[in-house]
C-alpha cells in the first residue's frame, strides 16, 4: 500500500492551496479596511472606494419584478421529484431492490443585464461601469408559484422539466434606481468627458459593486478567510488521520507524524501570512506616497489655473466696461433723435427709414444687455476657485485617511512584527500652518 | 532509468519552472516601467495640447471682444455724424453709414445672440478648466502607474530580482515649492 502516502501528500498541498485562499480572503479584507471613501469629487485616476446612491438617465427594466433598475440578475428553477428503484447487496450476500425519492431542482431560465450608472454623492457623481465586476444586488423577488400564478408561464418557460412537481422558483436580484451603494474598484479617464469612471480593469485588486455596506463586506472577507483556514487544516489533518490509520502506525509515529504535520502547517502559516502582510503593507505605504502625489497635482491645478481665470475675468470686465460707454452713448443719442424727431418732420429717405425700422431692435439689444454684465463670470469664477480648492481638500483628506491606516498598520499587533521585519517608517500627515488656523476675516 | 537520472530530471523540471518564473517576473517588470514612462509621456502630450490651443483661444476672444467693440464704437460715431449734419448730402451720407454699421451690429448680435463677448470669455474659462483638469487627470494616471510600479518592485519575492536587476524607484510628481502657495486673485 506504499502509494497510498500521496494521499496525505496530496491532502496538504490541497491544505497549502486553502491556506492561500484564505491569505487572499485576508489581503482583500486589509485591502478593503485600509482603503478610504472617496468622494465623488475627489476620485483620482487609481484603486477608490465610493460610497453612494445609484443615478441613472435610462435605466433597465428588470425581468421579472419590471423594477426600474441598473443591474438585474434572474433564474426560474423547476422542482422535480422521481423515485427510484435501485438493487443492492445486503450484508447477508443477498441481492434486494429498494425505492427511493430523488428531488432537486433543475434552473429552465435565467438571465439578466447591467447598464452604466452614475454614483452620487453630497460632492458629485461618478460613472460606474459595472461589466466586470462582482455584483451583489438586493433580492427583489424569491417566491415559488404553481401553474396558476402569472408569472408560471407568463415569465417562465412552456413545457416542464421530467418528472416535474409543477413548482417554480422565481429568483431575482437587482440594483434599483435610488439605492445605496458601496463601490470599490479602479478609476480612469473617462473617453467622452474631462472625468473618471469606475471601470474593470484587469490591475484592479477588486471590482465590488455591492448594496452591502462596506463592514458587512469586511466581515464576509475575515470569515472566508477562517472557513478556508479551518478546511485547509482539517483536509490536511484528515487526510493524514486516514493514512495513519491504515498505516497503523505506532503512537511514536503519530506523535512524530502529527507534530511534524503541525509543524508544517504553521511554518507555512507564518511564512505565507509574513509575506501578504508585508507585500499588504508596502502596498499600502506606495498608495499613501500615491496620495501625496495627487496633492500636488491638485495644488499644481490650482498654480496654473486661478491665475488664468482670474484674467479672463479682469480681461471680461474691462470689455464690458467699454461696451457699457458704448450704449450709455447710443442711449444719449437716440434720446437727442427722438426728440428732433418730435419737433420736426424728417426728411422722408429710404435709408432713414430703415434706420427707424432697426432702431426698435437696436434698444430691445440695449436694454438686454445691462443684465449680462460681467457678474455672470465673476460667479463662475467664484465656483470655479471654490471647486478647487475643494479638490485639493479632498486630495489632503484622502492623504490624511490612507496615512493613518498606514501608520496604525505599523503600530497594531501582530502588523506591526511583519512590518518591524520589513523596517516601515511612518508617514507624516498634513497639517495647515499655525497661521491657518485662525478664522479668516473678510473685508470688503 | 537510474534514481540519479531522475533526480537530474527533476532538478531540471524545477530549475525551467524556477527560471520561467523568474523570466514572467522580469517581463511583468520591465512593462510595468515602460507603461510609468507612457504615462509620463502622456503628460507631454496634455501639456503640448495646452500650449498650443490656450493662446489661440485666448487670441480668438480676445479678437471677438475686439470686433464688438469696433462694431459699437463705429455705431456711436455714425449716428453722432448722422446727428450733427446739417446738408441735405451729408445727412444722406451719414444716414447710410449708419445703416450699415447698425446692419454689421446686428448681425453680430444675431451670430451672438444679445452681443456679448461674455459668453465667449465664459466659454474660455470652461475651456481652460478642462484643459487643466484633463493634465491633472493624466498626472494622476502617471502618479498610478508609477504607484503600480513602485509597489510591484517593493513587494517580496519581486523585491530580490529589483534589486539585482537595477529596477529604481520612478518618482511621483512633485510641485515646484514655490507654486504649492495658493495663488493671490485681485482686481
Amino acid at each position: 500500500m506504499a502509494h497510498e502516502i500521496w494521499v496525505p501528500v496530496v491532502g496538504g498541498a490541497l491544505g497549502i492551496g486553502c491556506l492561500l485562499l484564505s491569505l487572499r480572503s485576508d489581503r482583500r479584507r486589509r485591502f478593503i479596511d485600509d482603503t478610504p471613501t472617496s468622494k465623488a469629487r475627489g476620485v483620482f485616476i487609481g484603486d477608490v472606494e465610493l460610497k453612494g446612491v445609484v443615478e441613472c438617465e435610462r435605466p433597465l427594466t428588470s425581468h421579472l419584478v419590471e423594477t426600474s433598475c441598473v443591474w438585474y440578475s434572474w433564474s426560474v428553477a423547476e422542482h422535480w421529484r422521481r423515485v427510484v428503484r435501485e438493487t443492492y447487496t445486503d450484508e447477508k450476500g443477498r441481492t434486494r431492490t429498494r425505492t427511493r425519492v430523488e428531488t432537486g431542482t433543475t434552473t429552465v431560465a435565467s438571465g439578466g443585464a447591467a447598464t452604466p450608472f452614475f454614483l452620487r454623492d453630497d460632492t458629485g457623481a461618478v460613472l460606474v461601469r459595472p461589466q466586470g465586476a462582482d455584483v451583489e444586488g438586493a433580492v427583489v423577488l424569491s417566491t415559488t408559484v404553481t401553474p396558476g400564478h402569472p408569472l408560471y408561464y407568463g415569465k417562465g418557460p412552456p413545457g416542464a422539466v421530467i418528472h416535474s412537481t409543477y413548482q417554480r422558483d422565481f429568483l431575482e436580484s437587482a440594483i434599483n434606481v435610488g439605492q445605496a451603494l458601496y463601490v470599490l474598484g479602479r478609476a480612469r479617464e473617462r473617453q467622452d468627458a474631462v472625468a473618471p469612471e469606475i471601470a474593470d480593469d484587469k490591475r484592479a485588486q477588486m471590482y465590488i459593486i455591492s448594496v452591502r455596506g462596506e463592514a458587512e463586506i469586511s466581515r464576509s472577507h475575515a470569515l472566508g478567510c477562517w472557513l478556508w483556514f479551518a478546511f485547509g487544516l482539517s483536509l490536511a489533518g484528515g487526510t493524514f488521520a486516514w493514512y495513519e490509520q491504515t498505516e497503523q502506525f505506532t503512537p511514536a509515529e503519530q506523535l512524530l507524524g502529527y507534530s511534524a504535520l503541525a509543524a508544517g502547517f504553521l511554518a507555512a502559516l507564518v511564512f505565507g501570512w509574513a509575506w501578504m502582510v508585508h507585500n499588504s503593507i508596502v502596498g499600502l505605504r506606495q498608495r499613501v506616497r500615491q496620495g501625496f502625489g495627487n496633492i500636488e497635482v491638485q495644488l499644481k491645478r490650482r498654480h496654473d489655473l486661478v491665475p488664468a481665470l482670474a484674467a479672463i475675468v479682469a480681461g471680461l470686465g474691462q470689455h464690458e466696461r467699454m461696451v457699457q460707454e458704448s450704449l450709455a452713448a447710443l442711449r444719449a443719442q437716440a434720446d437727442l433723435r427722438s426728440s428732433a424727431a418730435a419737433s420736426g418732420p424728417e426728411p422722408a429717405h429710404t435709408a432713414p427709414a430703415r434706420v427707424e425700422a432697426l432702431a426698435p431692435r437696436l434698444v430691445a439689444l440695449r436694454e438686454a444687455h445691462p443684465r449680462l454684465i460681467a457678474d455672470e463670470a465673476f460667479l463662475e469664477l467664484q465656483r470655479r476657485l471654490s471647486d478647487t480648492e475643494t479638490r485639493i481638500a479632498l486630495a489632503r483628506a484622502y492623504y490624511n485617511d490612507i496615512a493613518s491606516a498606514y501608520n496604525a498598520r505599523l503600530l497594531v499587533l501582530p502588523d506591526r512584527w511583519a512590518a518591524a521585519l520589513s523596517g516601515l517608517r511612518p508617514e507624516p500627515l498634513f497639517v495647515a500652518e499655525g497661521f491657518e488656523r485662525a478664522s479668516v476675516e473678510v473685508e470688503l | 532509468m537510474g534514481p540519479l537520472l531522475v533526480a537530474l530530471l527533476i532538478l531540471l523540471g524545477v530549475a525551467l519552472v524556477v527560471g520561467l518564473w523568474l523570466m514572467g517576473l522580469y517581463n511583468g517588470l520591465v512593462r510595468l516601467r515602460q507603461a510609468v514612462k507612457n504615462a509620463f509621456a502622456n503628460i507631454d502630450v496634455q501639456l503640448k495640447r495646452r500650449h498650443d490651443l490656450i493662446p489661440n483661444l485666448v487670441n480668438t476672444v480676445k479678437g471677438y471682444a475686439a470686433h464688438e467693440k469696433d462694431t459699437l464704437e463705429r455705431v456711436v460715431n455714425a449716428r453722432a455724424r448722422a446727428t450733427s449734419a446739417t446738408a441735405p448730402a451729408d445727412k444722406l451720407k451719414a444716414e447710410g453709414e449708419l445703416t450699415q454699421a447698425l446692419g454689421r451690429l446686428l448681425m453680430v448680435a444675431e451670430s451672438y445672440p444679445e452681443l456679448k463677448a461674455n459668453t465667449n470669455f465664459l466659454q474660455l474659462q470652461g475651456e481652460l478648466t478642462q484643459t487643466e483638469d484633463k493634465i491633472a487627470y493624466t498626472r494622476q494616471g502617471y502618479n498610478d502607474s508609477a504607484t503600480a510600479y513602485n509597489t510591484a518592485i517593493k513587494v517580496f519575492p519581486a523585491v530580490l530580482l529589483a534589486g539585482m536587476f537595477g529596477f529604481g524607484e520612478e518618482p511621483l510628481f512633485e510641485t515646484p515649492a514655490a507654486e504649492r502657495e495658493a495663488p493671490k486673485v485681485s482686481f
